[in-house]
This record gives C-alpha cells, structure tokens and sequence, in this order.
C-alpha cells in the first residue's frame, strides 16, 4: 500500500485486487475482490460455495503467493471436504497446512460465543499471516447470536479486523435474504443458485452488491468443471463499441460461385455478418462450405462452427459436390470446430468461438467464419427471449475482430410464409441472403435470392441455385415466373414456352419449365 | 484404565473419535487445540494422545514439538491425524499418523498398538 497522498493517485493506489483465478470471476468483479475486504458468498447446498472458496484460495496461494485460513463452522468434516476437492485440478494438496490451513470454529463459538470466536480469529489470522481468509458456515455461527445486532456487531467487528490486516475475507452461508443484516455490512454480496429450468439444471452467479466498483449485474451462467468453478457472463453485457473505422481496407470477400458473387458486387463486403436463412435441405451448409473453401483458395484462413454434422461427414458432403474441403482442412487453412449433440451454454458457445477468433487475430490475413447455425445457440438457450440480444452482441464482437461472417438460419420446411426464427437476427446483420425451395410444374426448385445487402449495390433477381455432382451453381432468374417467395410459383401469363423442344442431354430446370434457362441438372441431395 | 486425550477443533471428529474410543474401554479427556491440550498434559500425563494437525491457537505439531521439549512429556506416545501426511518430524515424534478420513478399525487398531495393549482395550 502507498502512503496517503494529495495527487489523487492514494485511492488508486488502494484499489488493491485479489485475482480470484476463477474464470471470468474477476471480469464480473471488473478487476476481482479488493484486498482487504469482507465478501459474502451464498447459495443453497450443491450450489458451488465451497469449490468456489477453495479455488479462490488455491489461485491467491498459486498466482499471489499468498497464505489462507480456512475455517468452517458445523459443515462438512475437513477430510471429507479435501477428500471431494482432490478431484479438481486447482487443488493442490502440498499448500496444506503451511499455506492453506484448515480450522474449525465450532467449538470456540458454541462455547464462548463470538468473543471467543473473534478472538480465535485474530489469533490466527496473525499466525498464520493469512492474506485470505474464509469462515464456511457462517448460518451456524448465526444461531450464537443473541440478537440480530450482535450478529452484525460480531461481523463489523470482523471487518474492522481483517481491513486492517489486509486479509481479504469471504463469509460463506447457505441461501439468505438479500435484506439480511449481514448483506449490509460487507463490502459485496455474491449469490451462486442452483435451480432447475424446465429439464435442464442450471447454476449461476449473481452479484447483488460490490462496493467501490462497478460489476456486470445480472445473472451468469456457471459451470463446474474437472478444473473448478467456470463463469461464463452474459454475452450481450460485454457490448464493446466498434471502432471508429475498420483496422483493416474493406474488400469483397466471394462465395468463388461467379453469379451469385456477382450479384453481391463482388463480394460479401469483409468484415460484415450474413445471414444465410433457409429451410433444411436448401443447401445453406454447402454455401457456406463454399465461401469457407474459396477463402482458403486465396489463402484466407477459416473456421466452422458448427452444430450438426461432424467433421467426416461435413468434408465428405463438400467433396461429394467437388468443394475440395479436405485439402484445406489438411493444410490448416480451415478449422472444422462441431459442438457435439450435448446441452451447452449459450455463452460458454459464444466464449469458446470469440477465443478461438482472438487468438488467430494475431494472424494477418483475413478471416472468414461460418456459424452453422443460429439454432445451435438458441437451442443452448436457458432463457429464449435473450437469443435476439445475444446474437446481436455476438455479431458484434466479430465485427470488431474484422471476421467475415455468414450465419445459417433454419426455416420452416412446409411454410409458405417467410418466419425467421430469430427475426432480429435479419436487423443485425448486413447482409441476408435466402434460400427456399419453389414448387412449379409439380417440380422442387431451390431459390436464392439476396434480400437485404446494407451499403452495397446488390442483384434483386431470384435466381436458382443448384446442387449437383458437377458442384454448387446459381443459374439463371425465374423472371418468367411470380409469386416464387410464397414457395408456390406460377408461371406468368403469356411466358410459357412449354412447346419448346428441350436441349438434349443439357437440359436445366428452368429449361424444362420456362423454356428458357441455365446450364446442367438441379438435382436434389 | 488406559486415557487418552483426543485433541481436535473439529467439534463433530472430537465427539465422534472420543465416543468410539470411550465405547472401547478407555477414559478419554477431549481439547480443541494446542495450547489446551499442553495445559492438560501438564495436569494429567495420558497413556497416549491422539491429536489432529491443523488446529487453530497451536497446531498438532507444534504442541507435539513443546511435548517433546518438555520432561515428563517427551515420552507420551502420539497418533498424528491428519487430511494430508506431515511433511516435518518423523517417527521420533510421534508413533503413528492416521490418514484423514480413516476408518474406525485403523483408529482403534492405532490406538491399541500405541498403548501397548494387545488387540483393543
């Protein structure tokens, strides 16, 4: 600590933190617990409290080489607690008792009362120079007091201590009133629930209270892991602004399909977010297979990021319509990344994909990502109505990280209206592009079409897009036809050249309908 | 009557290792920690002491250290308990370490060979 000051820095200077090394923690806390303060932790049973004491423990000892006591109060035997933490990785065994040294209180406080505690406290935090300290099962030491206010004298009392010996404290209790006395007197309140939300157990941190500093409010998802206690924060509460103008000069980044870049102007413009919408089948992963495939041909590196086919079965669907997916995989130029069939979080998806991003940005050349699809995280959604909020900082976050992005979205396959799924999801993107099928003549045609390219010229016209052996195409427009957006076509009047002999051997679809058309067979897959 | 003092702050491990050994024959007198449990070696010499390691006020070891400096006291056999096995001293300073959590035959069996007496009290 620095010595008092006139130049402003002294309270700087105070802002000492303890780096939990729980992670996120101490993104949440905006910096982590300040040195010297009085925090309380609660939860019901099951909920994380004691891995959540510990691991802040084994990282102060690990990372600030400092020194813990930890005392419990009527909880679980210390052998059995170490016996369960040994299973986790941030515990390690060798701090004991030199550097993390477990007591228990019980006796003192059942017998003498908080007198007997406090003194039992200072005793030992001053002889084992603790830098930390925490009292497991603060609710029993409740049941010694005679009145609220002397459980709350009991605690000022202690925080005036442990302030004034710089031993960050941690009072940890089963669940309790946010209004409980306690809750006034510490310097932060941190809540870690347990609950079930329709099928799916979900735990979370919330902080109520931290003072002198902001905190991200709300609740976080948490995790526990073979490594401890994980946080993941909300996704759309680490909104950064976008800078001001693109590191990087926007280019056009192509689909390598020369009518459809065309009909983009050359490009997706770089650095944007796409939403690629369509019903299953449409060939929304090829698409994006192929825009992945193109920027690795000029050297551009990839990822996918996907939910539904794994890795064998994605190259051998791309190689099977001549989109040489493997040999860039091979190279490195694409990373495959599938989320197995499992129930996630939403964020962790968010956090695992930006992470992955942030740690090829020191690369120089320019990204292309193809997210497959908005299902996957709406599908890891604990609660629905934040998916619009969450996609929009998630698209956010690639965008500040130059990412060229396309983003399949699922329709309805037997609708013939057009309902997205996330329709907000077409507001925070710049570009959309749709595919759908089309019945005309008792025939399945598959549509492309681009429907909104923000601050670009773009083609209007509604064009078939195919998929063959031969590769993936867009033909030519269905101009002779209207009503093609409803799914149910109709040829206009006037237009249909039905009489028309077909082409041998290279008939197309439109061909066949329109008398008019493109080049090879739109066969289905 | 063999006595044995069980010295351990854990409120819940004391009564529960005090009642079992009790139950067995012995006259057990209990202290949760250290210090408290000098004072009443100093009173009362016990055949043997079975006493945890990390306690608050004096920890196992170092109560175990002033035992040994102390006449009278160097030669009370002592059980060690503990979550992790103690890295100081050795078998000079005490006569067996019981591995927390342990089982109620490894205590019992711990106890008796300490005390000199064949199979249990």
């Amino acid at each position: 600590m620095s010595e008092s000051g006139t130049d402003g820095t002294e309270n700087k200077a105070q802002d000492v933190r303890i780096q939990s090394g729980i992670p996120r923690l101490d993104f949440i806390l905006k910096g982590g617990l300040k040195q010297g303060g009085i925090y309380a932790l609660m939860g019901p049973p099951g909920s994380g409290k004691t891995i959540f004491a510990n691991q802040l423990c084994c990282n102060h000892i690990q990372k600030q080489e400092g020194r813990c006591v930890y005392m419990t109060l009527l909880i679980e035997s210390h052998a059995k607690m170490l016996s369960h933490l040994s299973t986790l990785s941030f515990f390690k065994p060798e701090f004991i008792p030199e550097r993390l040294y477990y007591i228990s209180g019980y006796q003192q406080v059942r017998e003498e009362g908080f007198s007997g505690l406090m003194e039992l406290i200072r005793r030992t935090l001053r002889d084992r120079q603790a830098t930390f300290f925490v009292i497991d099962g603060m609710e029993s030491a409740e049941q010694f007091a005679t009145s609220p206010q002397a459980y709350r004298e009991f605690v000022h009392g202690l925080q005036a201590f442990t302030n004034l010996l710089g031993c960050t404290t941690l009072l940890v209790s089963n669940v309790r009133e946010r209004t409980h006395v306690e809750n006034a007197v510490v310097d932060g309140v941190i809540e870690l629930s347990d609950k079930l939300v329709g099928p799916r157990a979900v735990r979370e941190l919330t902080v109520h209270k931290f003072r002198g500093s902001d905190y991200l409010r709300g609740r976080h998802e948490v995790e526990i892991t073979g490594e401890g206690l994980v946080i993941h924060p909300r996704t759309e509460i680490q909104f950064a602004r976008p800078p001001e103008q693109a590191r990087e000069q926007r280019v056009r980044m192509g689909f390598g399909l020369k009518r459809l870049d065309e009909m983009l102007d050359g490009g997706l413009p770089s650095g944007s977010t796409t939403a690629l919408i369509g019903a299953p089948g449409t060939g929304k992963t090829l698409l994006g297979l192929s825009f992945l495939v193109e920027g690795a041909r000029q050297g551009q590196h990839g990822t996918y990021f996907g939910f539904y086919e794994p890795p064998p079965r994605l190259i051998e669907k791309a190689e099977d319509v001549g989109l040489p997916l493997e040999r860039y995989v091979k190279k490195g130029l694409i990373d495959l990344v599938w989320q197995p069939p499992l129930e996630h979080f939403m964020d962790s998806l968010a956090e695992q994909l930006l992470e992955k991003l942030r740690a090829e940005e020191k690369k120089k050349e320019r990204r292309r990502l193809f997210v497959d699809g908005a299902e996957g995280f709406r599908a890891a959604a604990v609660y629905p109505d934040r998916v619009p909020r969450f996609l929009s900082a998630l698209t956010n976050q690639l965008r500040m990280q130059d990412v060229t992005t396309v983003m399949t979205d699922e329709l309805e396959l037997f609708q013939p209206e057009l309902n997205l799924p996330t329709p907000e999801l077409a507001n925070v993107v710049e570009s959309v592009l749709l595919l759908r099928y089309v019945e005309l003549r008792s025939q399945i045609y598959r549509l492309l079409s681009i429907m909104k390219m923000r601050e670009s010229r773009y083609d209007t016209s509604l064009r078939e897009f195919r998929i063959s052996r031969d590769g993936i195409d867009v033909a030519d427009s269905f101009e002779s036809a209207e009503t093609i957006l409803s799914g149910h076509g109709r040829l206009r009047q006037g237009r249909l050249k039905a009489d028309k002999p077909p082409k041998k051997g290279k008939t197309g679809v439109l061909e066949k309908v329109l008398g008019r058309g493109g080049r090879g067979g739109g066969r289905g897959r | 009557m063999r006595t044995i003092l069980v010295v351990e702050d854990e409120f819940d491990v004391q009564q529960v290792v005090a009642d079992v050994l009790r139950d067995e024959g012995y006259e057990v007198a209990v202290c949760g920690n250290g210090r408290d449990a000098l004072q009443s070696l100093r009173a009362h010499r016990p055949d043997v002491v079975v006493m945890d390691v990390m306690m608050p006020i004096l920890s196992g070891m170092q109560a175990l250290e002033e035992m040994r400096r102390t006449p009278g006291l160097d030669g009370v056999p002592v059980i060690l308990m503990s979550e992790t096995a103690p890295r100081a001293g050795g078998p000079r300073q005490w006569q067996a370490f019981l591995k927390k959590p342990f089982r109620l035959e490894q205590l019992l069996d711990a106890v008796a060979r300490v005390s000199g007496v064949a199979g249990r009290a």
